[in-house]
This record gives structure tokens, C-alpha cells and sequence, in this order.
């Protein structure tokens, strides 16, 4: 909806521009950054580690968090370690470990520098499948319209992640959604977002993730932070903040999020 | 009235007549009193050599009460005849007098009388003044007097002539006996200096009562002591005592005395005082205990018969004085005596009555447009400082001739914009909604248009007020100071008040501009009596979106309409009747969104007049403020309504007690409904499910009262107290929250039902106020005031600028009232003959309970909003300085405001904090701001005004590191505010020419120039990323970004 104000400001102003500029800083705020999604599909999960970098850098290179010693544990005490595949990124085996709907997790990290975060407990909630998945082209707006069949069940309080997959790029958009509008209905013909296709031969993936409420307020804030920027009619910027925080000083949060989801997913291929 | 009148025939000298009389009827001279017509006609036959026929029944049975000098026969005539059913005409056998039945003999008949003096104040004798379409002429005498006597009701135009100045003109519309002191200006002679004295002391051989004059010791009767006061001061002494003791001796010692002095001498141990004006005495009996007499009535606009609010009416050679209220009305009580009365107010000339005041009064009086006759006549006001004695600390009134003259954006005359221009008033940027009073938030101002609140002030989301400019006659800010009769917001009263329409003639007005167009008709249901205006507003500018091929299916439009009609019953009793309707509407049909709101108001008014001294306003209002979103969506259909409603109803009354004392009181009590979210589905297979945010309900009770007490002639104060109540009221379920953890969803314990009108919360308070006005000399004061106030309902926003669809949201056990208390002080002087006017202002304010939100609140359409709200506290503090010209052809001011505003936000859970719980700035504090505005009045009909703005930026959030989060680049920003955007500053143009004045159909072309020099201001820095990249790009987005020129017409017939 927000879109819809910065667009109406283009259109009433046609006078409205945008100057690309330069802000040069050296203030930097360094700080641990997770990267982290946990599911019930059977393969391994990574969590990627690293540092935020100062504003003027580029982030070709990341300040990977080497060294760490990376653990998930479920509310039945189970553990499950993670081992460095590479610096900064850590992988679960997926022999040992399997997410189950119904179980809470928690991520433990102690750093190379030996401090320690964890996450809030997250729960890993069922998420309803992808019937269908389809294209259309519209002759209106003269593009492919990618549509989804699923339902909501019944009961107040589903969340939803949808990730678009083209070929092996994931699809940097960030599209979630709360049941209260259609809670209980079955959801046809369910538009999902397509700008970045431009009628390339691709295999198209929707995986639909169930959210927890604090994942689902993260994504938000994470949207409201990076794709609704630059009118007055938005949010004015603010940490993102996730749920790892230092295990001794809750003040010390780091960056990102540990991500528990189930996922259902359909791929259509484009001839 | 009598006064003048004696003064006139006891002093007056007459002078030729310069051989410019236009009739070459003999003249006649002489005094009537009682005498048989036939005898008079006998005399006028013997001196002039005419002859009169006539019916003898007639002439032997009528008597004639009249004087002449060199009164023009034909007119003398016309006069002594005028309430007798005859007439007279000229003939071949003379003049003949004949019956006329269709005489009207009830014809009031009025005076006109005044001084005619030059700009330096020098009485001009010997000026012609002619009134319109008579042959009645009158030439000024040594005193610059003139008297027009016997003039018929209605307009009445003079023209004042003399060779070597400047012709004048006045237009007069009489309804009472007139005192029109009127300024010519000398023709400039090579040399010569035409520059005004400044001293204001007038003409040099009239002296005012604290000027001196040389004596030589001797002994005088009273008598003769008076003849040589009379003689050497040009005083006219008007004897009203039943026997002035002429033969009383009077003792003076030889030098230079003062001439209050020497009467102070002289009636001393008497029974008799005097009062003393310039050129002037009065003589009259004491009274030991006079008598209190009310003056009252209403004052109003000459040309529409509109009431002019914020008249100050004060008493000549004292400090007591008087304020019209909303309605004109005022009312003054003060000891049997004679007076001079001024009225005065911005935008009109000051006008001066005499009273004797034996007896309840009734004074109603018509104030002239300044803006008539721009060259050729200035009535010189008299100026009795005026603001000094009438400023109300950190309040602006504002009336719409001078909003008019500001540059506007796309020359839509703004009243909400056009404050931005005042010290101590912010935006957080272009093209935002409402304004920002000395560090408040937008939802801290109580906008009200005819005593009913306006929720959302701004059409196109901001770019324009939703005030039509032809609806409304004027405008009033509180900053400060704020009357008790107000409440329920923490920073200021926007009071805008519609025009109640010309109850004279019809009046269309309209314009057309880029924006859109206007159209208003005014006029008198009953002459005098009851007046209407309508008045509608429509943008075009959907329709010409529509014809750019990417917009077709855009459809965007504004429209209003403002309705008022008020009947005057009676002296007494008056009743007003006002509505306003707006809307906006905005559909991008390629985005298969919609969204649109407005306001209605509707306001019932009875205005009753107990007595002399009590005045009363019984008032109920309705007013809604809807918003609603929705989708167009295929199978996704759906509107979201929200909405906030009130009814008011309320009493207010107005005691003026005496000149000392003014009490208001009163109660007033606010039903509100908010409809925080009700989404339905709009067509059948629509996949949206109804949806409802249960409604909040609450009653807001509150009494008030408040004396203004001039405690003596330099100290003012208005002390005040309001009490109000709060109550939140079911129908409503409430959530109940673990009391260990921040208040989340996930931290719900229960769920408590309040049925319908059960009382789920209740606040109350007592807000005092406090205003002090000390007068350190004529023309300067120290004025200090003290401000509680308390808000019980909250707009709720997590964006910088608002958005139509923010919510209202009523206080309740969460969130509780927002409270401020704002001290400040202020330092006002008027230079150069109040030609000039300097302010100081200094405050301090601190806010309890300030509405904040969570980072990543989503506030639209949430059952638990109180998840996502947090509560601080906040200060401000600023000091306001500003000079400003009234009057003269070149006009305007310079302020300069330095202020300061934060918050603190720091609740129980670390999740509560924002900027880890320490001071921020808000996203309103702006710490420099400069303002300048001009009007230069080239030609009567042609003038330029410039204004220019210049502020520092607006706090900003820079990022200070960057990361990527599944392929997204996301900027770090650790702490909010704590950067700024570039500074702003602008510059507006706009030049106005107006059609030829004293034409029925009244024309103007306003080209006016938005950002003439073309700076990007911005907007807003940003940061986007670039796709398929890890970088992100810094962008300043500028709204108006280039110069905007843009040509309107207005008219008026």
C-alpha cells in the first residue's frame, strides 16, 4: 500500500526527483549479523555468520564471524551442532537433524571472540500446501502473472512467508502476509509478485513458509527498512532488530534472525 | 454626538468659499427656531427677490426647526421641508410648494463630521467636501472640521478636494451619526518634504490636555481664565454643568504649565470636572457616586454586515477597553461620563465614537475596509496602541485578506500553509499533513472550523487545507495563553471561523486556477437580518492525469463544501447554522487500489443576550471524520472502513462584569465513537473475510471558567481553570497482559468483556491557565502565561508525515492522556507610532505521556494496538522573535525561531526503549527558522509580495554500517534522529493585479511563482539497493523540485 503513496507522488509531481547523492560517514556500529532459516525439509540448513560493515564499504566481502561454535537445541534438550563448512558459514547434518512442526528451537552462538548470543525459542509451526501453481499472461499489462491455489486453516494466527526461486536465484522480495483477512478461505488464483521475470525459459519455485510472530515482525520491519523507503509517508528508519541477542547483556542484539519454518513449495517450468 | 455639535457652533469659523460653489442659487443664513413657515418663506421673499406660490392652508399650519449658513436656497429648502409633506420646485412663477403624498417622512437623517488633517498631522482648512449627487457642499474650517448634516440613510460617497493635494474619497455606508477623520497628502513641490511626522501629536495649534502653554502671573476669573485656555490652546470648551462659577478666581504663577494642570488648578475645591482631549474640553457637573452605565452591541464589517471578531474597543485616555467576541458582541461598563470610544482591527480603519453615557447603551458600529482607496485617503487612526494593551501572548489572528496576499503553491491561498510562515510553526516537509506547533505532534492542535473539530486538515495528502479560502473569514492560532474555554489538545487552538455572509447585497465570488476552481454566493435571506454563503471548491487535476496514457485508469479528486446561514431574531438573540462537507478520493485503478476520506461538520449556534453584561453561546456540533482503503483487487475486493465521530454539546457564557472584570464559564461535553477498522469484502467471491476492529467509545466531560482582571492600568491577568473528565466506555473487550513481560500478542493472558456503557477506564484533571499582561509604558509590556493542558485522544503514526490512514485512538487503560504544561514569557513593543511591532517569546514545555511506537509497529487495522505503542515524555523549548510592518503600502514581517523538541522513550522491557531509553530529537524539531514575508502595494491596483522560508533540515537517520540478510542489503541504523537532512529555504513570488476599483464586477490575475530559484529542497534521504547487486544507493528525493509558476483569476460582483 505504501507503494502506492511513493507512486502517487510521481504521478501528482511530475516535478518530484530523485538525486542520487553521496553520504559519507565513518561512524560504524559493528555488529554480529545471523543469517538463519531452520525448516522441516530433509537437507541441511546453513547459518551464515559475519559482521556488519561500515556504510561506504562494499559487500562483495563480508567480515565473516570465523570460529564459532554453532548449536540448535529443541525443547526436549536435544542438541544439534553445526560445523564450518567455510568461515562464517556453518551446516547442520541432515542425517541428525530434521525440523518438526510442534518443536521450539533455540540457536547458540559463541563467537571466536568467545561471547555468547542465543535466540528467543522459536516454534516451528505447520504451514497448509501449495495446491497449484500457474502461469497466465495478461494481455492488460502484457506480462506472465504468476498465481498460487493454497487455503487458510481455520483459526486466527497463520503467518505466511512466499519465496520466489528462479532457476537457483532466490528472489530478493520480501512478501509475507497474516491470516486476518482470510482467515479459514481457500485462497485461488492467489497473485504472487513477477517484476523480475521477463519471460526468460526459467523454473519457477513457490515455497509457502509458516512464520512465527516474531519472524513474521522482523520481516516486516525488515520491508518496511529497505523496499518502503523514502517518503515522508514511511516508517523512519531503525534497527532491525531480530531475536539473537547476547546471552549476558540483552542490550548487545545482533543483527538478523534465527528462522524456523515449514515450507510447501511448486516449481512450474517455463517453455 | 452633542458635544461636537455645540463645539461646532460655539467655534467654528467659516470661510469664503473661494469662489468654487457650483449653483448660482443665492445662499441662505440664518436660524429657525419654531418659526411659522409662512413668516420664514415671508423673509427668504424679502431678502432674495423670489417669489413662492403656494395653498395658505398648508404654509399657515407648518412650523420650522432648522439653521443655515450660506446654505444654497433650492437646498435650504429641501431641508426645512424634509419631514413635512411638501415640497418644493422651481417654476416659471417662482417656487412653487406643493403637497407631495408620496414623501417619506420617517427618513433617519445622520451627520458626518471630522477633522481633515494632512499627513503630518496639520489641520487642512479649506478643503471641499462634497457628497455625491447633492449640491450640498461644506468647506473645512481653521480646525480642519467639517460637519455634513440632514444626510439620508444608505451610501453616501465624498469627495474631498483642495488645490495643492491630493484629491480624496470616502465611501460611507450611514446607519448612524459618523466620525470620519480623513488625511489628504500634499501634491510634493520641488523640495518640499511630504515625509510623515512621526510624532502623532497632529496639528501644532491644537494642543492635547498634556501639552503647556506660557502664562503670565496673574489673576483671572474662571471665565476669562477658560477664554485664554480657549484662545491660546485652540480648545473649545463645551460647558455642560447647570452653572459654571465664572466668577471663581483663578491664581496663576508665570511660566509654562501643563494644560491638565492648570484645569486641575482651576476646578479645584469645585463642584465641577472636566475631560480633556486634544483641542477640546468638556465641562460637567461631579457626580459623587456616578452611576454605572453598559455600553454593548456588535461590530461589523460595513460592506457585508459580518461581524469582526477581536475588535479592540478601548476608551480614550484610559486603559479600559474591550474585545468583540466571536459573534462582534461586546459590552463595556463604565461611570456615567463622556467618552471616545476607538474601535479597532487589523485590516480595517479605526474608528472613534462619542458617548455621552447617561443610560444603558446600545453601540453598534461598522468598521471601513483599510484596503479601499489605497492612495488617495487614509483615515489617520489615532492610533491607541493597539497592540500593546490588546496583544494575547503567542496568539496569531489571521485574517484572510492577508493570508490572500501570500505567494501560495500553485496559487491555492492556503490557511494551514500560510502558517508555516509564523514563528513557531513547522512542517516535517512539503506536501505533509498538518502542522506542528512548538515541538507538538499534528494531533496536538485542535483544529476547529465553526467550533467543530477537523480531524484531518489536508486535502491531497497534504498539499493543500481543506479551508476554501472564499468560506472563511478569519483565522486564529493559540500557542500560548490558551483561553480555558479550550481544550483537549496539548500544543495549540487552530480556530477557523466561516464567513457568515453578506447581509447587504449578493455577493459571487470565485476563481479558477491550476489546482481547480471556486465559486461562492452570498447574500441576505432578510436585509439586516439573516445572511447565507455557500461556497463550493473541486480540483481538476484527476482530469488532467487522465489524459496521460500510463494514468488513465487513475482517478484522483478533491472537492468541499462550506454552508452557512444565521438569522438575527433580535438584538438579542441571533442563531447560526454551518456545515462543512470534503472529501478526497484517490484510485489508482493499475494498482487496483483505492483510498479516500473526508470531514463533515456540522455546527448549530444560538447566541442569547441576557441583560447587558451576559452573554451566552449554546452550541452543538457534529462532527465525522471517515477514511477507508480498499482493493480492487479481482477476487480480492474489499473497503476498509475507519472513521472517528463526535457530538458536542456545550454552553458558554460571558459575564462582563465591569470594565475590571470579564468572567467566561461554561461546560462542554464530547461524545466520540472511533471506528478503528472494519474491512468487508466487496463483491461475492471475494476471498477477503470481514474483518471488525471493535469500536471504542468515550464521553469527555468538562467545565470551565476564567476572569479576565485588569488588576489597574498596567497589569492584565487572566486567570483560568478547566476541569475535565475522561471516560472510556464499553461495548469493548479488553486484553489483559503478563504483567512480567513487554505487552505482545504472545503475552495475552485474558480477554475482560465490558458491555455497553460500562466504564472500562476513567481520567480527570484540572488544567489551569494563566496569563499576565504588564504594560511598562504606552507602547511596550512584559506578558508571561502558564498552559496545562490534556489530550485524551491520540493520532496514532509510525510515519514521519501523517497519512490519511492513521488512526484516532481513544485513551484507555494503555494509553493514557497526554499532558503538557507550557510556561512562557514575552517581551512586545511597538515602535514608530505602532508603525512597527516587536515580539519576544520565550516558552518551555513538558509533555507526559507522549504516544510513541515500537520500530516496525504496523498500526493499520490492529486488534492490540497497545502492543505496538509506547509512551515517553517530551520537552521543548524555543524562543520566537519577530518585527512586523501593518501598515502602509509596504508591509510585512521577519521572525526568526530558534526551538528545540524532543522525547524520551523508556519503558519497562528493553523492548520499550527507543534510542536505549535517552533523549532523541522528534522528527518536527527544527532548531533555525527564518521567516520573511512582503507585501509592496505598487498602485492600488498592483502589488508584489515575496516571501522567503529558510529552516534548518529535519532530523534524519543515517545508517552507520550495512549487512545482507538472504540476498537483501539492509542499512544498520543503531539510533534514531540523530543526523539531519540539508537545510531548507525557498523563495516565493507572487504579483496580483486587480481590476479598476468602485467597479461592481471586481477581477484579479495572480501570477504567482513557487521556488523561484529553482532549489531542490529535500525531502528525504534515502537509501535504496540495487538490484541483483550488494550495494545500496543513497538518493535525496526533493517533492517540488523545481519552480512551480502558475497563473489563477479571481473574481468577486
Amino acid at each position: 500500500m505504501r507503494n502506492s503513496f511513493i507512486l502517487f507522488f510521481s504521478v501528482l509531481l511530475l516535478c518530484a526527483c530523485e538525486d542520487k547523492i553521496i553520504l559519507d560517514f565513518d561512524r560504524f556500529d559493528k555488529r554480529l549479523v545471523v543469517e538463519a532459516l531452520v525448516t522441516d525439509e530433509e537437507r541441511p540448513y546453513y547459518i551464515r555468520l559475519f559482521y556488519t560493515s561500515p556504510y561506504t564499504y562494499t559487500l562483495d566481502s563480508l567480515d565473516d564471524a570465523a570460529g564459532a561454535e554453532v548449536r540448535v537445541e529443541d525443547d526436549l534438550g536435544n542438541i544439534y551442532l553445526f560445523t564450518e563448512e567455510r568461515e562464517g558459514l556453518y551446516r547442520s547434518n541432515p542425517f541428525e537433524f530434521v525440523g518438526k512442526a510442534g518443536r521450539r528451537y533455540t540457536l547458540h552462538i559463541k563467537t571466536g571472540e568467545g561471547k555468547v548470543y542465543q535466540s528467543k525459542p522459536e516454534l516451528l509451526k505447520p504451514v497448509s500446501p501449495i495446491e497449484d501453481i500457474y502461469l497466465e499472461f495478461s494481455k492488460n499489462r502484457d506480462e506472465y502473472r504468476l498465481y498460487i491455489d493454497t487455503f487458510d486453516p481455520l483459526g486466527l494466527g497463520d503467518l505466511y512467508q512466499w519465496r520466489i526461486i528462479y532457476d537457483n536465484r532466490l528472489f530478493d522480495n520480501i512478501d509475507i502476509s497474516k491470516d486476518d483477512y482470510f482467515d479459514g478461505m481457500p485462497l485461488k488464483r492467489f497473485n504472487k509478485e513477477t517484476s523480475e521475470y521477463h519471460g526468460e525459459k526459467v523454473r519457477i519455485t513457490i515455497q509457502q513458509l509458516s512464520l512465527t510472530r516474531s519472524a513474521y515482525d522482523f520481516l516486516y520491519l525488515l520491508r518496511e527498512q529497505t523496499i518502503n523507503v523514502g517518503t515522508n509517508f514511511d516508517t523512519p528508519p531503525a534497527p532491525v532488530i531480530g531475536n539473537v541477542y547476547n546471552a549476558e547483556n540483552e542490550t548487545d542484539y545482533a543483527l538478523g534472525f534465527f528462522g524456523v519454518s515449514s515450507v510447501s513449495a511448486k516449481s512450474v517450468q517455463l517453455e | 454626538m452633542k458635544v461636537l455639535l455645540s463645539f461646532f457652533l460655539c467655534s467654528m469659523l467659516f470661510l469664503s468659499f473661494d469662489g468654487w460653489s457650483q449653483t448660482d442659487d443665492p445662499v441662505l443664513s440664518g436660524e429657525f427656531q419654531e418659526k411659522p413657515l409662512k413668516e420664514v418663506l415671508d423673509t427668504i421673499e424679502a431678502q432674495f427677490n423670489v417669489k413662492f406660490n403656494y395653498i395658505k392652508q398648508i404654509v399657515d399650519t407648518t412650523t420650522i426647526n432648522a439653521s443655515f449658513k450660506d446654505e444654497p436656497l433650492m437646498n435650504a429648502l429641501e431641508i426645512m421641508l424634509d419631514d413635512k409633506p411638501l415640497r418644493a420646485e422651481k417654476g416659471k412663477e417662482g417656487i412653487v410648494l406643493t403637497y407631495d403624498i408620496h414623501k417619506k417622512l420617517d427618513v433617519k437623517r445622520y451627520t458626518i463630521m471630522g477633522e481633515i488633517t494632512d499627513y503630518s498631522g496639520r489641520a487642512v482648512e479649506n478643503v471641499k467636501i462634497q457628497v455625491q449627487g447633492l449640491k450640498k457642499s461644506y468647506i473645512s474650517d481653521s480646525l480642519g472640521f467639517y460637519k455634513l448634516d440632514n444626510l439620508k440613510e444608505g451610501n453616501v460617497f465624498i469627495k474631498f478636494q483642495r488645490s495643492g493635494y491630493y484629491p480624496g474619497s470616502e465611501g460611507i455606508s450611514l446607519d448612524d451619526d459618523v466620525t470620519l477623520n480623513v488625511n489628504i497628502k500634499v501634491k510634493t513641490k520641488p523640495g518640499a518634504s511630504s515625509k510623515p511626522r512621526s510624532d502623532g501629536q497632529g496639528n501644532q495649534n491644537i494642543l492635547g490636555p498634556d501639552q503647556t502653554i506660557e502664562l503670565q502671573e496673574s489673576e483671572y476669573t474662571l471665565g476669562a481664565f477658560l477664554n485664554e485656555i480657549s484662545e491660546r490652546g485652540q480648545f473649545a470648551i463645551v460647558d455642560k454643568t447647570d452653572r459654571l462659577p465664572k466668577e471663581k478666581i483663578v491664581r496663576i504663577s508665570s511660566g509654562s504649565h501643563k494644560v491638565s494642570d492648570l484645569l486641575d488648578e482651576a476646578f479645584e475645591k469645585t463642584s465641577i470636572e472636566f475631560i480633556a482631549f486634544k483641542g477640546k474640553v468638556i465641562l460637567r457637573n461631579k457626580k459623587p457616586n456616578p452611576p454605572n452605565h453598559t455600553i454593548s452591541g456588535t461590530v461589523k464589517d460595513s460592506k457585508t454586515g459580518e461581524a469582526i471578531t477581536g475588535v479592540s474597543i478601548l476608551v480614550k485616555g484610559t486603559t479600559i477597553g474591550a474585545t468583540s467576541n466571536q459573534y462582534g458582541f461586546y459590552s463595556l461598563t463604565l461611570p456615567e461620563w463622556d467618552y471616545v470610544i476607538f474601535y479597532s482591527s487589523v485590516g480595517f480603519k479605526t474608528t472613534l465614537k462619542e458617548v455621552s453615557l447617561e443610560g444603558n447603551t446600545k453601540l453598534n458600529v461598522a468598521l471601513y475596509d483599510d484596503f479601499q482607496e489605497l492612495e488617495e485617503v487614509v483615515v489617520i487612526a489615532e492610533n491607541p496602541t493597539r497592540s500593546i494593551d490588546q496583544i494575547e501572548m503567542g496568539t496569531l489572528k489571521m485574517d484572510m485578506k492577508k493570508i490572500k496576499n501570500i505567494p501560495a503553491f500553485l496559487g491555492e491561498v492556503d490557511v494551514v500553509k500560510s502558517l508555516f510562515l509564523q514563528p513557531g510553526v513547522t512542517t516535517v516537509g512539503e506536501g505533509a499533513a498538518g502542522f506542528n506547533v512548538r515541538g507538538g505532534g499534528i494531533d496536538q492542535n485542535l483544529v476547529i472550523l465553526d467550533e467543530a473539530p477537523v480531524y484531518n486538515s489536508s486535502h491531497l495528502f497534504g498539499f493543500f487545507s481543506v479551508f476554501n479560502p472564499d468560506a472563511v473569514r478569519d483565522v486564529k492560532l493559540y500557542k500560548s495563553g490558551i483561553p480555558a474555554k479550550y481544550g483537549g489538545r496539548l500544543s495549540s487552538v487552530l480556530d477557523v471561523t466561516q464567513k457568515e455572509g453578506n447581509n447587504q447585497k449578493f455577493t459571487t465570488s470565485g476563481g479558477i486556477g491550476v489546482v481547480g476552481g471556486r465559486l461562492a454566493i452570498e447574500g441576505p435571506l432578510v436585509k439586516d437580518k439573516s445572511s447565507f454563503i455557500v461556497a463550493g471548491r473541486r480540483s481538476f487535476i484527476g482530469s488532467l492525469l487522465k489524459n496521460i496514457d500510463e494514468l488513465s485508469n487513475t482517478d484522483i479528486y478533491f472537492y468541499d463544501v462550506n454552508a452557512k446561514v444565521n438569522y438575527k431574531i433580535n438584538d438579542r438573540n441571533r442563531v447560526f447554522l454551518s456545515a462543512y462537507l470534503g472529501k478526497d478520493y484517490f484510485e489508482l485503478g493499475d494498482e487496483n487500489f483505492l483510498l479516500d476520506w473526508g470531514n463533515s461538520t456540522a455546527t448549530v449556534r444560538w447566541n442569547h443576550l441576557f441583560g447587558e453584561k451576559l452573554f451566552s453561546n449554546f452550541t452543538g456540533v457534529y462532527s465525522n471524520y471517515y477514511y477507508r482503503q480498499g482493493s480492487t483487487d479481482p477476487g480480492f475486493e474489499y473497503i476498509g472502513d475507519m472513521g472517528i465521530k463526535n457530538y458536542n454539546a456545550k454552553a458558554e457564557f460571558t459575564y462582563f462584569v465591569n470594565p475590571k472584570h470579564t468572567l467566561d464559564f461554561g461546560l462542554n461535553s464530547v461524545y466520540y465513537q472511533f471506528e478503528t477498522g472494519n474491512i468487508s469484502p466487496q463483491s461475492e467471491g471475494s476471498a477477503i473475510v470481514p474483518y471488525n476492529l471493535q469500536d471504542d467509545y468515550a464521553i469527555e466531560p468538562s467545565v470551565y471558567m476564567s476572569d479576565e482582571y485588569r488588576i489597574n492600568e498596567s497589569l492584565k491577568v487572566v486567570a483560568g481553570l478547566r476541569y475535565s473528565h475522561y471516560f472510556n466506555i464499553g461495548k469493548g473487550d479488553v486484553y489483559t497482559y503478563q504483567s512480567d513481560a513487554p505487552k505482545e500478542i504472545s503475552t495475552i493472558l485474558d480477554t475482560i468483556k465490558y458491555g455497553r456503557g460500562d466504564i472500562i477506564q476513567q481520567y480527570g484533571g484540572i488544567e489551569p491557565r494563566l496569563a499576565l499582561n504588564y504594560k511598562l509604558s504606552d507602547n511596550s509590556s512584559v506578558q508571561a502565561s502558564y498552559d496545562r493542558m490534556r489530550q485524551n485522544i491520540h493520532l496514532v503514526t509510525n510515519t514521519i508525515a501523517a497519512t490519511p490512514l492513521d488512526i484516532w485512538k481513544a485513551s484507555d487503560q494503555y494509553i493514557k492522556p497526554q499532558i503538557s504544561d507550557q510556561f512562557s514569557i514575552g517581551y512586545f513593543r511597538n515602535f514608530k507610532d505602532n508603525m512597527f511591532e516587536g515580539s519576544l517569546e520565550v516558552y518551555y514545555k513538558d509533555m507526559q505521556n507522549v504516544v510513541d511506537f515500537k520500530d516496525g509497529a504496523d498500526l493499520v487495522l490492529n486488534k492490540a494496538i497497545e502492543t505496538d505503542l509506547l509512551a515517553g515524555v517530551g520537552r521543548a523549548y524555543g524562543a520566537e522573535f519577530q518585527i512586523s510592518k501593518t501598515s502602509g503600502r509596504f508591509s510585512g514581517w521577519i521572525s526568526y525561531t530558534y526551538s528545540k523538541t524532543e522525547r524520551k522513550i523508556k519503558g519497562r522491557f528493553l523492548q520499550e526503549n527507543i534510542n536505549s531509553g535517552n533523549y532523541f530529537p522528534s522528527n518536527y524539531d527544527i532548531p533555525n527558522k527564518i521567516s520573511v514575508v512582503s507585501l509592496y502595494n505598487i498602485t492600488e491596483r498592483l502589488n508584489i509580495a515575496a516571501n522567503f522560508t529558510y529552516n534548518t533540515g529535519r532530523p534524519a537517520t543515517y545508517p552507520d554500517g550495512r549487512y545482507i540478510f538472504f540476498g537483501i542489503v539492509i542499512p544498520h541504523y543503531s539510533s534514531r534522529n540523530q543526523d539531519r537532512l540539508p537545510d531548507y529555504h525557498r523563495l516565493d513570488l507572487a504579483v496580483t493585479l486587480k481590476s479598476r476599483p468602485h467597479k461592481r464586477f471586481q477581477g484579479e490575475w495572480v501570477l504567482s511563482v513557487y521556488n523561484v530559484y529553482d532549489r531542490r529542497n529535500a525531502y528525504s534521504i534515502f537509501l535504496k539497493p540495487v538490484k541483483f547487486t550488494t550495494t545500496t544507493e543513497s538518493y535525496q528525493l526533493s517533492i517540488f523540485g523545481s519552480v512551480f509558476p502558475s497563473l489563477s483569476y479571481n473574481f468577486k460582483f
